[in-house]
């Protein structure tokens, strides 16, 4: 099955809320989550990454600093695979997977770590379409429709879905004609979302604009 | 700046002041540097995934410190030896293994049968009229399949001898598969030559329901998932009678095959480490044709046969702590088989077993393993001849053991193994004790040498322990040694074993067929494997060799000799190639076997006639498609396209005709071909 099935580099764009802030933690969250912002290659991205480790481990009841851990490891992982050097590409999704199974157990009912969960499952895909594509497909919606029963409003869910939708082959179901709803949806969903505070996840906006215009173009 | 223990740069590297958010990662080339507040020392920790972390008290007096760490490689799936001697392992969890679970379903020639597929792999002998595992020149009884680590009764559907008999278990059912060939861990007993280690799925991943319709009948099946766990019905029902009615058989069949059945599998995740399994699966086939007498073979008379199986495993498995993991399970299997033919037999077996493993692992170097089960069994047998004589026989019997194993990582490079299995089996009144060893050692960097040695025991069969208590286990002594070399994407393995029997069941016809255990035996040869995935775009084929001598003196053998299940030479060639613009997978299989020795009862010599030597070419494929907009797989195979003409041998009457001469009727299959169509239909639960 050699049908496209991931996506390069997501771009995202956060909201700051420019209000000084006390505590250590935040100041250090914000300066982090703005590396990872402006990071424009994979250097960046790990360093960012390595950020978000250290505050974890001082901050160590919190899930967000290992979320963002995950979630620039998987970036990471995603330019390794565009520029075609599977073995760290692995090594990155593997350690996405790892913090992100941490975070799982400081904070069981949070949707966004759901979502992060169906992003490293794609990053499974990645390592061998053939062999992994029929077994972490259902997982992938399996997690998405847990992260939607939580949280029904994150718009990130629908994206994902909708992502997910629109790169899967026809005959499992996948392709720009049944991902077009799913991606109205996402646009919806993020037109009205507004996050709990400034450091918790607000990307995807863009790249749901860019996913819906392509389907659209290809319906 | 940042180094591997092999002198390589380490870019991505977290090195941080512990306790603190100061740190920086290292660059393109290895290069780190942080700025942090003043103190007298600073605990600098240095981390990469792959890597042991680094650990280090510097003191913080000067301005500025240059800091070289070298971080040493951690042990993992691919740097680390395992022990592969004697066995093939498919499953998805493992990186380093030989076949996927989807390999097993996809091979053609298989029509979806686990036996069928494991053919296909070296160690086995094809033995077309029987349809069950013959293992490095071991009778079909020396394999003992096991489900979570429990013991199945009969996993293969009730035949009769000359109808190939099926495994009653979906290959869907399990996650993973280990086929052994011998030397296996001291965990399993009650099988001489090679232990089947299925085991089965975790939690489903979502719901679904599922929809399947084949040339021979129709399943249904419900997965339901929860939060925390997921049960999966299936009813299943199957009719020969409409695929016969079309192609031509070789037999008369007065009913032909049907069967139905049902199955159920619950998971629960009890805890973010424990998790809870029952399953269970119930099933009825009957079947009646034109069977040749035993004492005039080319005599027939109607044959009715039915067989009612049922089947329940629960365990339960979880960690606890640190270092220890523990797991429980039971099992009980319940098997009636019914045959009739002028006499009428009725046997009924069933069995309790259980189990328990306590895992301990002290450290990431060793691991000790301690376990106990107990099985226990009944046998009952009823026997109506032809003359109206009743004939009852039955008995029970308590199996205990206890095993300990330890697993001993010396280094990156070298493991041993070293296990115990001591056992008590009632009805005998006898204990045995089974040590076994084995060790692998690394000879490069995607090669290793890999060594297995032990003891296996197997109480006599229930025919024999009909009639005589008096009798000791049957033993084969172990000896296995194999080299392999794993890359990316094709792998290459020789295996070569000594395999030496004692105390194998005779049958002493001057002695009124007394029984006892005066049978001896062995089995030596090699096997090769070698599997390619990448050489061939979209393309993956196996070759597979068994070389085999052995001879035994067993049963009613009056001699030291070849068995008829035994062949030379084995050989199989999988080939299967995926064309996307089909989206279709085809696969094609090439089986050879080398002619089998059997006996003509006419001739003085024993074993003196052969078969012919056995060829197949199995074709199938697999198609991906919706159909009411539902995800899709229309599978068609066809066994023999090349319409080989394969005999088995001949089959003797037991008593001689008014000439003395004992008549004869040729072994066959029961048609040229078996041609499969079926359409698997997935629909979306929630959408």
């Amino acid at each position: 099955m050699k049908s496209i099935y991931y996506v390069g580099l997501f771009f995202f764009v956060a909201i700051f809320n420019l209000n000084a802030q006390q505590g250590k933690y935040q100041e250090a969250m914000k300066k982090s989550i703005s590396e990872l912002n402006e990071a424009k290659d994979i250097e960046a991205l790990l360093t960012a990454a390595n950020s978000f480790e250290r505050i974890s481990k001082v901050a160590d009841k919190e899930w967000l600093p290992l979320y963002y851990q995950s979630f620039a490891q998987m970036q990471a992982a995603a330019g390794f695979m565009g520029s075609k050097q599977m073995d760290k590409c692995m090594q990155s999704v593997e350690k996405a997977q790892a913090v992100l199974k941490t975070a799982l157990e400081l904070a069981p009912n949070e949707a966004e770590l759901y979502i992060m969960q169906a992003y490293v499952y794609q990053g499974y895909i990645w390592e061998d379409v053939q062999a992994n594509g029929a077994k972490f497909t259902p997982m992938i919606f399996g997690v998405l429709e847990r992260a939607i029963a939580m949280d029904a409003d994150n718009p990130r869910a629908y994206l994902m879905k909708g992502q997910q939708t629109y790169f899967m082959p026809e005959f499992f179901g996948g392709g720009a004609k049944t991902a077009l709803p799913l991606l109205e949806q996402a646009e919806e969903k993020y037109s009205k979302y507004t996050p709990a505070s400034e450091l918790h996840p607000n990307w995807g906006k863009d790249r749901a604009k860019a996913l819906l215009a392509q389907a659209r173009e290809n319906n | 700046m940042v180094q591997s223990n092999d002198n390589e740069i380490i870019v991505g590297a977290n090195v941080y002041n512990e306790g603190t958010f100061d740190g920086a990662t290292s660059d393109i080339n290895g290069y780190f540097h942080f700025k942090t507040s003043k103190s007298e020392e600073v605990n600098v920790l240095a981390s990469y995934l792959g890597y042991e972390d680094f650990y280090r008290v510097i003191d913080n007096t000067k301005d500025s410190i240059f800091l070289q760490i070298i971080l040493e490689e951690s042990a993992n799936e691919l740097n680390t030896v395992v022990i592969t001697a004697g066995a093939f392992e498919a499953s998805d969890e493992k990186k380093a293994v030989l076949l996927k679970p989807l390999d097993i379903v996809t091979t053609a020639g298989a029509t979806a049968d686990l036996a069928g597929a494991l053919n296909t792999l070296p160690g086995t002998q094809t033995v077309g009229e029987e349809g069950r595992l013959f293992v490095r020149g071991g009778d079909a009884y020396e394999t003992q399949t096991f489900i979570d680590g429990l013991p199945v009764l009969k996993p293969y559907n009730s035949s009769v001898p000359n109808i190939p008999a099926r495994n009653r278990f979906s290959p869907f059912l399990f996650k993973g598969t280990v086929f052994s060939t011998g030397g296996y861990s001291a965990e399993y007993g009650q099988a001489l030559s090679s232990a089947l280690l299925l085991n089965t799925q975790d939690l489903a991943p979502k719901s679904e329901t599922s929809l399947s319709l084949m040339s021979v009948g129709l399943a249904l099946g419900k997965t339901q998932r929860w939060d925390k766990s997921s049960l999966a019905v299936q009813a299943d029902y199957s009719n020969l009678a409409p695929y016969m009615g079309l192609i031509d058989q070789d037999l008369k069949w007065y009913k032909a095959p049907e069967s139905f059945g049902g199955q159920f599998i619950y998971r629960k995740q009890t805890s973010s480490t424990g998790i809870l399994k029952v399953q269970g699966n119930l099933s009825r086939n009957i079947l009646a044709m034109d069977y040749p007498s035993a004492e005039e073979v080319t005599i027939t008379n109607r044959l009715d046969l039915s067989n009612t199986n049922a089947y329940i495993n629960a365990n339960y498995k979880e960690i606890l702590g640190d270092k220890w993991t523990l797991f429980i399970g039971a099992g009980w299997n319940n098997n009636l088989d019914e045959i009739q033919q002028g006499f009428d037999l009725e046997e009924r077996e069933s069995s309790l077993q259980s189990k328990w493993k306590l895992l301990y692992t002290p450290n990431e170097d060793i691991s000790i393993k301690v376990g106990g089960e107990y099985w226990h069994s009944n046998f009952n047998q009823q026997f109506l001849d032809k003359e109206g004589e009743l004939y009852e026989i039955g008995f029970s019997n308590n199996y205990t053991a206890l095993f300990n194993e330890v697993n001993w990582q010396i280094s990156r490079n070298v493991v041993a193994r070293i296990g115990n299995r001591i056992s008590n089996t009632g009805i005998i009144n006898e204990w045995t004790w089974a040590p076994r060893l084995s060790f692998a050692w690394k000879t490069g960097d995607k090669s290793q040498l890999s060594f297995a040695h032990g003891q296996f025991f197997q109480a006599p069969q229930n025919d024999f322990l009909r009639f005589e208590r008096d009798l000791q286990s049957e033993q084969a002594t172990h000896w296995i040694i194999n080299w392999q070399r794993v890359t990316e994407g094709r792998t290459f393995r020789v295996e070569a074993y000594e395999k030496q029997y004692h105390n194998l069941i005779t049958i002493n016809p001057n002695e009124n067929l007394a029984l006892s255990n005066q049978g001896n035996g062995y089995a030596r040869g090699i096997d090769l494997f070698f599997r390619d995935r990448t050489t061939i775009k979209n393309g993956d084929y196996w070759l597979s060799y068994s070389y085999l001598d052995a001879k035994r003196k067993y049963r009613d053998f009056p001699v030291k000799t070849a068995p008829n299940f035994v062949s030379r030479h084995n050989v199989s060639v999988v080939y299967k190639h995926w064309v996307n613009q089909l989206n279709t997978q085809f696969g094609l299989t090439y089986s050879y076997a080398s002619p089998r020795w059997y006996d003509d009862p006419n001739t003085p010599t024993f074993n003196d006639r052969q078969t012919r030597a056995f060829q197949d070419l199995s074709f199938n494929a697999s198609y991906l498609t919706r159909l009411f907009d539902q995800f899709t797989i229309v599978y068609v195979s066809v066994t023999n396209i090349a319409g080989f003409a394969n005999s088995f041998g001949q089959r003797f009457s037991t008593n001689p005709n008014e000439d003395g001469l004992y008549t004869a009727i040729p072994i066959q299959p029961t048609a040229k071909r078996f041609a499969f169509i079926g359409v698997f239909i997935s629909f979306e639960s929630d959408k």
